[in-house]
């Protein structure tokens, strides 16, 4: 058991007391904590639209090639049956043109048939006789 | 001296994520800009497409109608040609005896008669 002897330590004192930990604000310390909050929670948004956009972007480049290839595709084809439709506009103009001249070459021919036949074979005499002989000397030269 | 802040919550990563924001916001827009004008393509495409297709089928028209007007004139030809070949067989002797006869060529205009009368019959 101790006993007392009388002895009491002399207190020491500091020469300067401990300064306490700097601490800031509370309410800055959680203001930016929001804020980097906030500002993960759009930067997470962005990149998911940006994403989605360039996913979307990337398939309608392809679409947009796709229609490009076709409209070439239809334009080429657009001018070969263009060019077929010359060609045979053409062929029909010199096919009527053709026609007209064997018509042409119908009547004078018919014209010289009939005056024969008339001449021949319509038992004709005298003056009118001598008029299908002088029809068909013109119209069968 | 100790850094007493929560951690993530620096100055320099609410700076950082605001720049990220920033880069990320000018990404999205980029993207969505793209895409609409991707989009503003196709629809003209399309419609560029869709007149071409017309003006292609007015001309497969147009072809078709043209060419049955060559089919008609070839087959009005080819009966044109039948009948001429019919008329020369009359109006060629026809023609001989004129000549025949203009020409003082008796046995000519004799040979051009008895064809006429073989072949210019009713």
């Amino acid at each position: 058991m101790i006993q007392h002897t009388g002895y009491r330590p002399t207190p020491v004192v500091l020469p300067y007391a401990p300064a306490p930990p700097y601490s800031p604000p509370i309410a800055p310390r959680r203001a930016r904590r929001a804020t980097a909050i906030v500002l993960g929670v759009i930067a997470a948004a962005l990149l998911i639209t940006a994403g989605v956009f360039a996913g979307l972007f990337t398939l309608a480049s392809g679409d947009r090639d796709t229609l490009a290839g076709q409209l070439d595709e239809r334009r080429t084809e657009l001018g070969g049956v263009t060019d077929q439709v010359v060609a045979t506009e053409e062929a029909r103009d010199t096919a009527a043109e053709r026609n007209t001249g064997l018509e042409t070459t119908r009547s004078e021919l018919s014209a010289c048939v009939d005056v024969v036949q008339r001449y021949l074979w319509d038992g004709l005499v005298g003056a009118e006789r001598q008029a299908a002989l002088d029809q068909l000397f013109t119209l069968c030269q | 001296m100790t850094e007493l802040y929560p951690p993530g919550v620096r100055r320099g990563t609410v700076t950082a994520l605001a720049v990220v924001v920033g880069v990320l916001a000018a990404a999205a827009g980029l993207f969505v800009a793209l895409y609409l004008m991707e989009r503003g393509d196709s629809g003209r495409l399309s419609t560029d497409i869709t007149g071409v297709e017309r003006e292609l089928a007015d001309a497969r028209d147009r072809l078709d109608s043209v060419q049955s007007s060559v089919d008609d004139l070839d087959a009005e030809r080819t009966g044109l040609e039948d009948e001429l070949a019919e008329l020369r067989e009359c109006a060629n002797p026809s023609k001989d005896s004129v000549v025949a006869a203009n020409t003082g060529d008796d046995p000519g205009l004799d040979a051009a008669i008895e064809k006429m009368l073989t072949n210019c019959g009713r």
